[in-house]
C-alpha cells in the first residue's frame, strides 16, 4: 500500500495555474523530498495532499484512504510540521503538546519521549511567546511526533533553524524513520536536508514535477555537480529566464 | 464524535484563557457594567413612582437574558477568531478534528464560561438590586435555551463570514448583537417599534421571548405558544446558519483562502 498517493492534481488560482498536473506517489517507509524555488507549488500541493485545500482536478489517498472522504481515519494517522506553524498563544509546551495528544489520540507518555528526543524537555514549562523562533520550530516538529505519525508532512521544517540545530533535527527524522518505518514527504530550500535524508526527490517548478528519481540520477542527469547546481538551474526559470523550467524537461526527457 | 477532540478544544480555550487575566476581567466586565447602569436606572425610576406596565425588575432581567445570547454569540465565534490570531487555523484543518468536534468543543467551553459568568451575575443582580432570576419561574429555561440557540445561529453565521473574508471580518464578532439588539424589544415592549419593524421582529425569536419575559415579570402566566414558535423559529436559524458556515469552509478549501491564516 502507497502512503500517499496523488493522481494528476491540478489547482489553478484567479486563472493561474499553480498546481498542474501532479503525480505524486510514496511508498511506506519512504523519505521524498520536495524540491522547487518559491512559488513552484509544494505548499499547495501539501495542503491538497493534507485535505486542506481541495484540488479543482485529481485525487489523493493517504494510506489507502480516500480524500478528504477519509480524512479523520487518514490525518489521524498523518501529522504536519512547517515553519509557517505558529503554536497558539499564552499555552506551556506542555499544554499544547497535551492538547495535540488529544486531537490524535495520543498518549500522554508519548510527550516526555518527544521532548527527550529533541533535548526540549527544559521547554515544557515555557509559554509559547517567551521562545526563540529556533525553539518554536523544535517545538512544531516534536509536536507533529506525538502521534507517532505512518506519515509524515514536513513543510521547510529548518527553515529558521541553526546549523546545528537542524542536524539535530534531522537526525531525529532519521532514527524515527528507521525505528518505526514512518513515511516522510519533505519540502526544503536546505539541500542538505533532502541529500542527507531522502532516498528520492521531486522536483517542481511552476506548478509542475520536472524530475522525481533519486538524487544522483537527478544530478546526473541535469548534468550538474551536486542538488543545490539542480535547484539554480531550474530556479533561474522561475526568477526570469525564460523557458528554463521547460528546458530542464526536455534534459530529462 | 470523538468525545477526546471535543474535549482537546475545551482544554486549548481553557488554558488560553487563565493564562491571560485581562481576558477573565473583559469576559466579566462589560455584563457587569450593564448591570450596573440598568439597575441603578430601576432603582431612580422605583423612588420618581414611574409607572412601567410590568416588574420594576424587567430591566434588570432584559440585561441577564441579553448577557445569555451576547456571550453565547461572542464566545463560540471567539475560539475560531483565537485560533485565527494564534495563526493555529493551518495546525487544526491538517488534525483529524471534525467540523462538528470543533463546534461541540467551542459550545461546551462557551456553556462552561456563561454558567461561572451568568450565575455570577445573578448573585450580584441579587445582592444589589435584590432581583431574583427565579422570579421568571421554570419559564427561565425556555427563555435561556431560545436565547443561547439563537446566539449559535449568530456564532455560526460570523464564522462563516470569518471563513470568507479572513480574520478582518472579526469586527461581525463583535458588532451583529448590536445590530439586532434594537430589532429585538429587549428593554422595550414590541410595540413601541415602527409597525412595519414589528414585522420584522417577528420573523427573529428574540422579541417573542423579551415579550414573554416581561409578560411573566408583570405575573401574567408565561405564553409558552409564543415560546415555541421562538424555539422553532431558532431551529430554523441554526440549521441555516450551519449550512452557511459549512458552505463557506468549502469555500475557504476550494479557493485556498487558508493562506489568509498563514
Amino acid at each position: 500500500m502507497l502512503a500517499i498517493h496523488a493522481s494528476r492534481l491540478v489547482k489553478t488560482f484567479r486563472g493561474v495555474r499553480a498546481v498542474d498536473d501532479v503525480s505524486i506517489d510514496v511508498a511506506e517507509g519512504e523519505i521524498v523530498g520536495v524540491l522547487g524555488p518559491n512559488g513552484a507549488g509544494k505548499t499547495t500541493t501539501i495542503f491538497m495532499l493534507l485535505g486542506i485545500t481541495s484540488p479543482d482536478e485529481g485525487s489523493v489517498e493517504l494510506l489507502g484512504l480516500p480524500m478528504p472522504d477519509e480524512r479523520t481515519p487518514a490525518l489521524s494517522q498523518c501529522n504536519f510540521a512547517a515553519t509557517y506553524l505558529e503554536l497558539p498563544y499564552r499555552m506551556t509546551v506542555r499544554e499544547i503538546l497535551e492538547v495535540t495528544c488529544d486531537l490524535y489520540d495520543a498518549p500522554y507518555e508519548r510527550i516526555d519521549e518527544v521532548v527527550r528526543m529533541f533535548g526540549i524537555d527544559h521547554l515544557l514549562g515555557r509559554m509559547s511567546k517567551d521562545m526563540s523562533s529556533g525553539q518554536r520550530t523544535l517545538v512544531v516538529v516534536a509536536r507533529a511526533l506525538v502521534n507517532k505519525p505512518r506519515v509524515l508532512f514536513l513543510d521547510e521544517p529548518t527553515a529558521s533553524l541553526d546549523p546545528a540545530v537542524a542536524h539535530r533535527v534531522r537526525e531525529v527524522l532519521r532514527a524515527v524513520h528507521g525505528r518505526d518505518g514512518t513515511s516522510i514527504l519533505i519540502t526544503s530550500h536546505n539541500m542538505a536536508d533532502i541529500e542527507r535524508l531522502c532516498s528520492r526527490v521531486v522536483f517542481m517548478s511552476k506548478g509542475r514535477v520536472i524530475a522525481d528519481d533519486s538524487p544522483d540520477a537527478i544530478v546526473e542527469r541535469f548534468g550538474v555537480r551536486n542538488l543545490e547546481e539542480t535547484f539554480l538551474t531550474v530556479a533561474a526559470g522561475s526568477d526570469g529566464t525564460p523557458g528554463a523550467a521547460l528546458e530542464a524537461e526536455e534534459v530529462l526527457a | 464524535m470523538n468525545l477526546r477532540r471535543v474535549r482537546a478544544v475545551f482544554k486549548r480555550h481553557w488554558h488560553a484563557t487563565r493564562h491571560n487575566p485581562p481576558e477573565i476581567f473583559e469576559a466579566f466586565y462589560w455584563a457587569f457594567l450593564d448591570l450596573l447602569i440598568w439597575g441603578l436606572l430601576t432603582s431612580y425610576l422605583r423612588r420618581q413612582h414611574v409607572e412601567l406596565s410590568g416588574s420594576i425588575g424587567l430591566l434588570i432581567g432584559a440585561v441577564l437574558l441579553w448577557t445569555l445570547l451576547w456571550r453565547t454569540q461572542i464566545g463560540i465565534a471567539w475560539t475560531f477568531l483565537t485560533e485565527s490570531w494564534s495563526e493555529n487555523v493551518v495546525s487544526l484543518l491538517a488534525s483529524p478534528i471534525k467540523a462538528s468536534e470543533y463546534i461541540a468543543g467551542a459550545i461546551a467551553w462557551t456553556l462552561a464560561q456563561l454558567v461561572v459568568g451568568w450565575t455570577a451575575m445573578a448573585a450580584l443582580a441579587w445582592i444589589f438590586f435584590r432581583f431574583g432570576v427565579f422570579k421568571m419561574g421554570v419559564a427561565l429555561v425556555p427563555f435561556a435555551g431560545a436565547l443561547m440557540l439563537f446566539g449559535l445561529a449568530m456564532s455560526l453565521t460570523v464564522l462563516g463570514l470569518v471563513l470568507r473574508f479572513g480574520p478582518g471580518a472579526n469586527m461581525l464578532g463583535w458588532g451583529l448583537g448590536g445590530m439586532i439588539m434594537p430589532l429585538a424589544a429587549v428593554y422595550y415592549p414590541l410595540h413601541v417599534l415602527p409597525g412595519w419593524v414589528q414585522g420584522v421582529a417577528q420573523v427573529l425569536p428574540l422579541a417573542r421571548v423579551f415579550e414573554a419575559m416581561r409578560a411573566v415579570l408583570a405575573g401574567h402566566p408565561a405564553p409558552y405558544g409564543q415560546l415555541g414558535v421562538a424555539i422553532a423559529l431558532d431551529i430554523v436559524y441554526v440549521a441555516a446558519a450551519a449550512v452557511f458556515a459549512y458552505r463557506m469552509f468549502l469555500t475557504l478549501r476550494r479557493r485556498g483562502y487558508v493562506t489568509r491564516y498563514v
